[in-house]
């Protein structure tokens, strides 16, 4: 695996579904993501890349060529490589589709969990009392806070249990419980092959399906067999038709006599991986997560080493009557740093259309989309 | 042989008594004498005068004579000529009306197919009956005509105001009037002219109801450049129609339509719904609706039976909250930032 670079270079897009607490809903998940640089016919992605590479003028930009998707294991550039696609304007197949079946909903019922064993100090006397204080008096009956001198009389500081805990030492008991499961996977850039000091193409990381099943049918079942699957792509790309008669120019890209290019493969659903097929592109998405995210945000206020913590005082939220289910696709990001040297991403490695569509069926038909976490 | 004193006595209460007044004074009359005819008997100042009229008591005698005594003091016989007549000033015959019109008459006169050429003045005067021809009323000093009828052949005249056949008019201004004429099978016709402009405006303004009530079509035909039809709540517009080429009805306030049957809106083009001048709902002459502004179908493809056009929020069914609740969420994205695309 020496070759397989684990630097997490992803360019995130989010989606903030609004949803009351404790409804339940399934239902399908599209999402659609393909190279788009302003609808001009470009090459496709692993195409043009190559052709800059190898021009006399013209170059990859650096933060493309040391990203994951083209850099060994040690972030070394690699050479690229020529599909034999140059002047097909093929960027349109650079695209990533994805079907699942996303299902729950989070119950926020629970609410934070207080520590036990930590005795509470509650008003800003016993807040100085602390070791070290956390409050200080400005006339022996009110009291501020030594890390940002803001009043804790009269506020709802004064009242507040506080914690004292180095880290937050509240748990909560809300929770989310979405599952997906991915029903397919479309692109066309499976088909490459990972080789060693040479022409590769990385493709980081597929799309987990997990299948839960027993060997038979029966009330008193056993444990789940766990079965995952990690998806790069589904699909089959007919170059028959149903009588199987092979497709011509008229469906599929095609050379004609004399124009003969040894290293185009078209598509093609033969690969046994014994040979390359023409699943060579470029997919735009490294991975999809799908889960529930709520406000869960103690106070904390910190003296040297030590902090106090607090569900109740200023500053602290904790949501309880709705949630977000948050669409999470991790596109293909850039080197930042552009060199060889790891880096995380500041962008996307390419312009992308990204469509999603949420078709959820069960106990509400109340959501907001946003792209950011929902505050009210 | 004398009769006694009880037969004279008898013989004169049996004679017809004498039409004698003497306590009327000036007063004539006439008395029978028996066997000498008749003569007539005036009182003047406290005497008698007596004129011979007959000497054959056979012979009754009516009326007077046209002889008057003389009013000299002294007695006088009878005078049989109306110039002979003294101290006529004394206005000793009540009976007559006298010419400086000091003395009414005492009791009804009728004049009735005589002619007076000409009245003078008459300051008081009740008609009750009869004609009045060739006269002009009023034309010195104008007061109330009262009457269940009054006809005129040409016009009744107020100030500018004009009463013809079959039409009112006035001129509250120069050549800008106000016409109320009527024509065959009960037309009415209310007409305002403003010469110089179009500021003739008709208001009406009732102290309760106005009804139009038409046995056929009520029409609200304007003209102009401002073809508005307005209908205001206590000085407030509620509704205007646009009449123009383009009509358009707007309103003012919440507005509903509550039909007790069906409604139908059908129109030959497209029907509209906007909210804000978006168009929220426009169904097409091909029977496809169109949801929020979207667009017809490109040449040579065809709109499906709903085309919407919305973002994010595209569609969503349900019961109620846990129950059957179904939504379409859309959405798109790009990247915010990106590498270049190698060149």
């Amino acid at each position: 695996m020496a070759n397989i670079n684990n630097n997490v270079q992803i360019r995130q897009i989010k989606k903030y579904i609004k949803i009351p607490d404790r409804r339940l809903f399934s239902g399908l998940l599209y999402i659609n993501v393909i190279n788009h640089d302003d609808n001009d016919a470009h090459d496709d992605f692993v195409q043009q890349v190559y052709d800059k590479d190898s021009a006399s003028s013209g170059s990859v930009p650096d933060g493309i060529e040391y990203s994951t998707a083209f850099a060994d294991g040690g972030n070394a550039s690699q050479s690229f490589i020529d599909r034999g696609r140059d002047g097909m304007k093929h960027s349109f197949a650079d695209y990533d589709c994805f079907v699942f079946h996303v299902c729950g909903g989070m119950s926020l019922s629970g609410g934070p969990v207080a520590p036990s064993g930590i005795t509470s100090a509650v008003g800003g006397a016993a807040l100085a009392g602390l070791t070290p204080p956390m409050a200080q008096t400005v006339d022996g009956t009110n009291y501020t806070w030594i890390d940002n001198g803001n009043n804790i009389t009269g506020t709802a500081d004064d009242s507040a249990n506080w914690y004292p805990n180095r880290d937050n030492p509240y748990g909560d008991y809300c929770s989310h419980f979405v599952k997906h499961h991915l029903l397919s996977r479309i692109n066309n850039a499976s088909g490459h092959i990972q080789t060693t000091g040479g022409s590769r193409y990385y493709k980081h990381r597929p799309q987990l399906k997990r299948e839960f099943t027993i060997s038979d049918d029966m009330h008193f079942a056993d444990a789940a067999s766990i079965e995952n699957k990690y998806v790069l792509s589904n699909g089959v790309y007919d170059t028959k038709d149903s009588k199987g008669i092979d497709l011509t120019g008229e469906s599929i890209a095609t050379l004609g006599t004399g124009n003969s290019i040894a290293e185009f493969h078209p598509l093609d659903n033969t690969y046994d991986g014994s040979s390359e097929d023409g699943n060579t592109y470029y997919a735009p998405v490294d991975r999809i997560a799908i889960y529930g995210k709520h406000q869960f945000s103690p106070a904390m206020h910190a003296a040297g080493s030590s902090a106090v913590w607090s569900t109740s005082g200023v500053g602290a939220v904790h949501v309880t009557d709705y949630w977000d289910l948050v669409i999470d696709i991790g596109l293909r990001g850039n080197n930042a740093s552009g060199s060889s040297s790891a880096g995380t991403s500041n962008k996307a490695i390419m312009k992308s259309q990204i469509n999603v569509s949420f078709q959820p069926f069960g106990e509400t038909q109340t959501f907001s989309v946003s792209d950011n976490a929902h505050t009210s | 042989m004398a009769s006694s004193k009880e037969k004279r006595s008898q013989r004169h209460q049996s004679q017809p008594k004498q039409n004698v007044t003497q306590s009327n004074p000036r007063a004539k009359v006439t008395e029978q004498v028996a066997g000498s005819g008749y003569r007539e008997t005036q009182y003047i100042g406290g005497k008698k005068y007596y004129t011979p009229l007959s000497t054959d008591p056979n012979i009754a005698i009516s009326g007077s004579s046209s002889v008057s005594t003389g009013i000299g003091g002294s007695s006088s016989v009878g005078v049989s000529s109306h110039g002979g007549l003294v101290e006529l000033l004394d206005d000793d015959h009540t009976q007559y009306v006298l010419v400086d019109g000091t003395r009414a008459f005492s009791g009804n006169w009728t004049n009735e197919g005589r002619t007076v050429a000409d009245l003078g003045v008459i300051t008081t005067v009740d008609i009750n009956g009869g004609t009045i021809d060739g006269a002009t009323i009023g034309a010195n000093s104008a007061t109330t005509i009262v009457g269940t009828t009054i006809d005129a052949t040409t016009d009744f005249t107020i100030g500018t105001l004009v009463i013809t056949d079959d039409q009112i008019q006035m001129t509250p201004s120069p050549s800008d009037t106000v016409t109320v004429a009527s024509a065959s099978n009960g037309v009415l016709n209310i007409t305002t002219v403003d010469d110089a402009g179009a500021d003739a405006n008709i208001t009406i303004t009732a102290d309760g109801d106005i009804t139009l009530d038409s046995a056929d079509s009520i029409i609200l035909d304007t003209a102009g450049s401002n073809n508005d039809v307005l209908f205001k709540n206590g000085g407030t517009e509620r509704i205007r129609f646009v009449n123009d080429g383009s009509p358009d009805m707007v309103v003012t306030g919440n507005f509903t339509i509550d039909g007790s049957a069906d409604i139908t809106i059908d129109s030959v083009g497209e029907t509209i719904i906007n909210t804000n001048g978006n168009s929220i709902a426009r169904a097409s002459v091909t029977g496809s609706l169109f949801l929020h502004g979207a667009s017809n179908a490109p040449a040579n493809y065809y709109a499906c039976g709903i085309q919407m056009k919305k973002n994010i929020y595209h569609f969503s069914t349900g019961h109620e909250d846990f129950k059957e609740n179904y939504t379409m969420l859309n959405m798109y994205q790009e990247p915010s930032s990106f590498e270049a695309y190698p060149s």
